[in-house]
């Protein structure tokens, strides 16, 4: 009794401080419509608050291009983890990622890019096909692979779950989470890719960073 | 998705020409997957289905029972015993 005592007050503090810190952070409570919020850790370094950023990548796309944090640091991008041969939860995702394609279509500010974790089979060939089959602009949505290890270790930074399961029906289990990147690799929003009407929430939070960028 | 309806040229819709002339075939479609390229709607597919080679003759009935009446609602039922004899001549058939 007395330890749950101690530790809801402790969880009272905690969320006191995150409570106000997140007010000075982002000059009130992230409504709809009013700016979004940095997501992950902070950390102070000279005074000055660092923002979770995506970590250093190089991977390349379905055409071989080599694709960097350089190469899309003139864009917002919404990420995604998925393998072609996926039959659980990708579908669905893909689905929702096509909507978003779709709504985006001609803002060249917006980019998709979708992670394979299966690059072993999904080699830029197949991601070629897969792309082609999906029917979409592969200057607008690219589909990367690379080294396996460094696949599966992005996937933290974009708060994702992904990892290799023998157990599982085809051979992973990842998340179907759809994370949207500011032009400074500061994850910002997300959705969940399952889930039609997590969707069209998050088509505030993309419009609203669009936005940003324009004020900026 | 959830209504069967396919995405793209990637995934083909349930709610087709392929899917109503394959009666026999679909039980071992399902079971099996299939990689060849199939025309659907008038529309070229060349994905692989991958297999779902631990789906029983039961799951599978019921799973063409739900696409038959609740999808398509064409109040066909498929009995396990026709579905079990279907998946026996999977091996006879071009897959």
């Amino acid at each position: 009794m007395k330890l749950l005592n101690h530790l809801s007050i402790i969880t009272f503090t905690l969320l006191f401080i995150a409570m106000s810190s997140c007010k000075t952070e982002n000059k009130g409570t992230p409504f709809v419509g009013e700016s979004l919020p940095y997501i992950g850790k902070h950390t102070e370094i000279d005074g000055a608050t660092q923002y979770h950023r995506i970590r250093e990548f190089s991977f390349i796309d379905q055409d071989s291009n080599v694709v960097t944090n350089k190469t899309l640091n003139q864009n917002i991008y919404i990420s995604d983890f998925f393998f072609t041969s996926c039959r659980t939860i990708c579908p669905k995702v893909m689905k929702q990622m096509s909507r978003i394609h779709n709504k985006y279509k001609d803002d060249d500010r917006v980019i998709l890019v979708s992670h394979t974790i299966d690059p072993k089979r999904d080699t830029p060939e197949r991601l070629k096909k897969y792309a082609k089959a999906l029917e979409v602009d592969t200057k607008k949505w690219w589909f990367l692979t690379g080294e396996k290890d460094s696949l599966l270790d992005i996937a933290d930074d974009y708060f994702v779950v992904a990892f290799e399961d023998p157990d599982s029906p085809d051979g992973f289990d990842h998340s179907g989470k759809i994370i949207l990147v500011d032009t400074e690799g500061h994850v910002r929003g997300f959705a969940e890719g399952t889930e039609e009407a997590s969707v069209d929430g998050f088509f505030s939070q993309v419009d609203q960073l669009l936005k940003e960028m324009d004020e900026k | 998705m959830e209504t069967g309806e396919g995405l793209a040229s990637l995934i083909p819709s349930l709610d087709s020409d392929y899917y109503r002339a394959n009666t026999e075939k679909i039980p071992c479609i399902i079971q099996n997957g299939i990689q060849a390229t199939i025309t659907v709607n008038g529309k070229s597919f060349n994905q692989a289905m991958p297999a779902n080679k631990n789906l029983s003759a039961t799951d599978i009935a019921n799973l063409i029972n739900y696409i038959d009446n609740i999808l398509l609602q064409e109040k066909i039922f498929s009995s396990v015993k026709i579905i079990e004899a279907r998946l026996e001549n999977c091996q006879s058939m071009d897959n």
